[in-house]
């Protein structure tokens, strides 16, 4: 484009193209392709490069394009149906409940009888004997054991339902 | 004989929101050769290509209560794949295979290419679409993008308009400055 008035014309191609230019502006187009080779040569240009553009070879998805798609969605389906699970609130909530319920029984349980609950064997000894004799450390040992396993189970319980909670929020996190 | 009456995109959507699998996989029948030719213009490659038509009609599934009856199907979906191939080159970009400079409309520098992938898919009948193709790798990413929206695609000045999320006017003074850059850099090429 040489001047002012070429860039001007340039910039009417399109709508000069698709006759959308004001009869006046399009005379002025004219006008000056009539005239300036080098602007004509640009119009020519382009046509030829919209025309190709237009039959650009075009490309196609593969044959089995819908088939792994659909089975794509199918593992989606399945994925969505446990996110529902875990999103749900009633879920949550029941899993926090039975938990704190886990807790506060073990709690009162410790609480109102802490020896039955470390060493049953003792519960014997109170109820009969006063002369029974005392648990020994290997009972006691057992006892505890039995005792910390217990809350084990529960604070598991707890891991699992924080574990569907980190979950839920992964999928959810996915789903953006 | 009666003539069976093919539903609209937007029935089709409608009845997919409904429940209805069978109008997604019309929709997918419909749209996926479009959107592959969409994307394919940006990617150059048809592994990624199709990765990425697949990730558009999966966002489609998971978000199909997100499409409000008020746009166009067509829109829509171009907005999704078009967003998705925008993010393909940032990451692209961002793994240095792609060094274009994206983001400036006013760049008058032609941009180095893609090198890192070649045409696959796409054989070309003649010289001039060799060369055009060239081209096309060669413009800035808006340039590109409205070539490839008006002049390969087709649509309408207001489909682009609301893909681009941008005025018709500025669509339509784009495609022409787009269209001048083209020719631009073909007569470059030619040199
Ligand atoms: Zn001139």
């Amino acid at each position: 484009m040489q001047n002012t008035e070429c860039t001007f014309v340039c910039e009417q191609y399109t709508d000069y193209k698709e006759n959308a230019l004001s009869s006046e502006t399009k005379l002025k187009v004219e006008k000056h392709l009539s005239l300036c080779a080098t602007c004509s040569d640009i119009f020519q240009e382009l046509n030829e490069v919209i025309n190709n553009l237009h039959h650009f070879p075009k490309v196609t998805t593969s044959p089995d394009f819908t088939n792994n798609l659909m089975s794509r969605v199918d593992d989606l389906k399945h994925e969505t149906t446990w996110h529902k699970i875990y999103k749900s609130t009633y879920t949550r909530v029941a899993g926090y409940a039975v938990a704190a319920g886990f807790l506060v029984a073990l709690g009162l349980n410790i609480w109102l009888d802490p020896v039955s609950t470390i060493n049953p064997q003792k519960v014997q000894g109170f109820a009969g004997d006063q002369n029974a004799p005392s648990p020994t450390i290997e009972s006691l040992v057992v006892g505890a054991d039995s005792a910390s396993g217990g809350v084990g189970d529960t604070l598991q319980l707890q891991n699992n339902t924080i574990k569907a909670t980190n979950q839920s929020m992964h999928l959810v996190s996915d789903s953006k | 004989m009666s003539e069976k009456i093919t539903p609209t995109d937007e029935q089709l959507i409608a009845q997919f929101q409904g429940g209805n699998d069978t109008a997604f996989v019309e929709l997918v029948d419909r749209y996926k050769d479009r959107l592959v030719n969409f994307v394919y213009r940006f990617l150059h490659d048809m592994t990624d290509a199709e990765d990425l038509v697949q990730e558009t009609f999966l966002k489609v599934y998971k978000n199909k209560h997100a499409y409000r009856e008020i746009a166009k199907f067509s829109t829509w979906i171009y907005t999704i794949a078009g967003n998705l191939a925008r993010s393909e080159l940032r990451k692209r970009k961002r793994r240095k295979t792609y060094t274009m400079s994206e983001l400036s409309f006013d760049d008058n520098e032609f941009t180095p290419v893609d090198t890192g992938k070649d045409t696959e898919g796409i054989v070309f009948n003649t010289y001039a679409g060799q060369e055009i193709m060239k081209a096309i790798k060669q413009l800035a990413e808006p340039f590109k993008t409205i070539i490839i929206l008006r002049d390969i695609q087709e649509l309408s000045y207001e489909d682009i308009s609301t893909i681009l999320d941008i005025p018709m006017g500025t669509v339509k003074s784009r495609v022409n400055r787009a269209r001048l850059k083209l020719q631009e850099t073909l007569r470059y090429l030619k040199e």
